[in-house]
């Protein structure tokens, strides 16, 4: 209690003195974000299910929501360490039989919007996501670039026995069916999957990720997916258990 | 794009001369409103998805909620236009089937509840609605005046071809009914159709909104409705999705 007051009142005399701190990339992300309260909620959850594992991300782009992840486990961890491992072709997306008015093969190799250390049109590189986790003063990720068939293989289940909370960001159909598949040897009963971009393609349940969940549900009986719930503004999350 | 950055370099200007506005009623407007993350997530969505069209409301009341809608499009960065047509009849409920522990026919006809201009019991006018646009800085709605099951036919296909985004907060089955039918025309694939009074009956999916989209899905079974969330205290949000070939 004293020690607490003592430092809030040497970090308030340093501020007057030195003129106050620009706010850390940390809290800008935090005040940003409109996804951050689902993130906090759902390390919560796997975290107070005692569910084992890592965290993983397949669509890292700048790395803004791994960041997000990382922090969120961090402050909900109660004793479990969890490693955090975020995979990107860093190449932008790849091709889709799915149309979408926004979206080209090769969109998000550059940087699009605001990111508190990469400028708007700079390439997305597995150095930038490193370098914002420096600064965040995360402790660094692992990174895997390549295509998701070719890079997701030779680590999971291998190096990555175990997934407790599942970051689904690739927008395509192609890319989450291949996702989905390299994942289900290490997913664990109850993980946490979570969709970024659910309701894109105007909420079509026959593209994108929800086609490709509905289908991998639907080859692997053993799975059941229960909603946990929509968040953002086109995301939706889901606890997979294991029947 | 031009007219907005001029708007915003002459906001700047008349703060530097007469100093920072206070707390502004738009502001205040969010503050309250429980149901504004919603908004603002639903209009984005409509956006980058480009779906065309205008924001329709149906059950304006004091416009608290259609002034949300304006704000939350005025944050739009993709440069989308979209026009911004409330529909009442300004004279309070309707009558219904559905008996509900508080609503009587000619309810909402005088402002309840907070609001930023009228005090309780003032009645709602569409010139209730304007005034509150112009404290909000927001650029005037247009109104439709009268019963839905009159204005709807009279408006929709002509003066309103295309819909992206719907607020249905009219309480009442048949309301709701006149509205869902009547708007089908105009009803844009990844429409976003967000229902106010959702839960109300207690919940009771054989009544008020809940029914009403029903049997619109069974009278129309080439839309499907996607499930988007449910929000604020009573409302829920689904996405028309229009299939390729009837279910």
């Amino acid at each position: 209690m004293i020690r607490t007051r003592l430092r809030t009142g040497v970090a308030a005399a340093r501020d007057v003195l030195l003129g106050s701190p620009a706010r850390a990339p940390l809290e800008s992300l935090l005040g940003m974000d409109r996804r951050w309260p689902l993130f906090l909620d759902a390390m919560s959850y796997v975290n107070a299910q005692r569910i084992p594992g890592a965290i993983a991300e397949f669509g890292v782009y700048g790395g803004i929501s791994l960041a997000l992840l990382a922090h969120a486990q961090a402050v909900t961890a109660a004793g479990l360490a969890r490693r955090v491992l975020g995979a990107d072709s860093f190449a932008g997306l790849p091709a889709s039989g799915d149309e979408h008015p926004r979206w080209r093969r090769g969109a998000f190799a550059t940087n699009l919007w605001w990111h508190p250390t990469l400028a708007v049109g700079e390439p997305v590189t597995a150095d930038a996501v490193r370098a914002l986790f420096t600064a965040c003063r995360l402790p660094e990720p692992d990174i895997l670039s390549g295509l998701f068939h070719e890079s997701l293989p030779p680590v999971i289940p291998s190096r990555y026995p175990e997934l407790a909370l599942v970051h689904i960001d690739c927008d395509l159909y192609e890319s989450t069916c291949d996702v989905l598949e390299a994942i289900a040897p290490a997913l664990q009963d109850g993980a946490m999957v979570l969709f970024d971009d659910w309701f894109l393609f105007k909420g079509d349940p026959t593209k994108g990720e929800a086609r490709a969940l509905r289908e991998f549900l639907a080859r692997r009986p053993e799975w059941a997916a229960a909603q946990y719930r929509a968040y953002g503004t086109c995301c939706n999350a889901f606890i997979l258990r294991r029947r | 794009m031009i007219r907005r950055r001029l708007r915003r370099a002459l906001g700047r200007a008349r703060d530097l001369v007469l100093g920072p506005p206070d707390i502004s009623i738009v502001d205040e407007l969010i503050r309250r409103d429980r149901r504004w993350e919603t908004f603002l997530c639903v209009t984005e969505y409509v956006n980058y998805e480009a779906v065309p069209g205008d924001i329709l409301e149906f059950g304006v009341f004091t416009g608290k909620s259609l002034a949300l809608f304006a704000k939350a499009q005025s944050f739009d960065e993709t440069g989308s236009s979209r026009r911004l047509v409330g529909f009442d009849s300004f004279e309070g409920l309707g009558a219904s089937v559905d008996d509900h522990a508080r609503w009587r026919p000619g309810d909402c006809a005088r402002s309840h509840g907070w609001h930023p201009l009228l005090r309780e019991g003032d009645p709602v006018t569409p010139a209730a609605t304007r005034a509150l646009f112009e404290a909000c800085g927001l650029p005037a709605p247009e109104l439709v005046v009268g019963p839905y099951r009159e204005t709807v036919p009279a408006t929709i296909g002509s003066k309103v071809t295309e819909a992206a985004l719907v607020h249905v907060d009219c309480d009442l089955y048949e309301a709701a009914r006149d509205v869902l039918f009547g708007i089908e025309p105009a009803l844009q694939d990844g429409a976003m159709v967000l229902f106010d009074d959702w839960f109300h009956y207690k919940g009771d999916p054989n009544k008020g909104e809940a029914r009403a989209l029903r049997e619109f899905l069974s009278a129309h079974p080439h839309w499907e409705a996607v499930h988007y969330r449910s929000y604020g205290v009573f409302c829920n949000a689904f996405i028309m999705h229009r299939r390729e070939t009837p279910a």
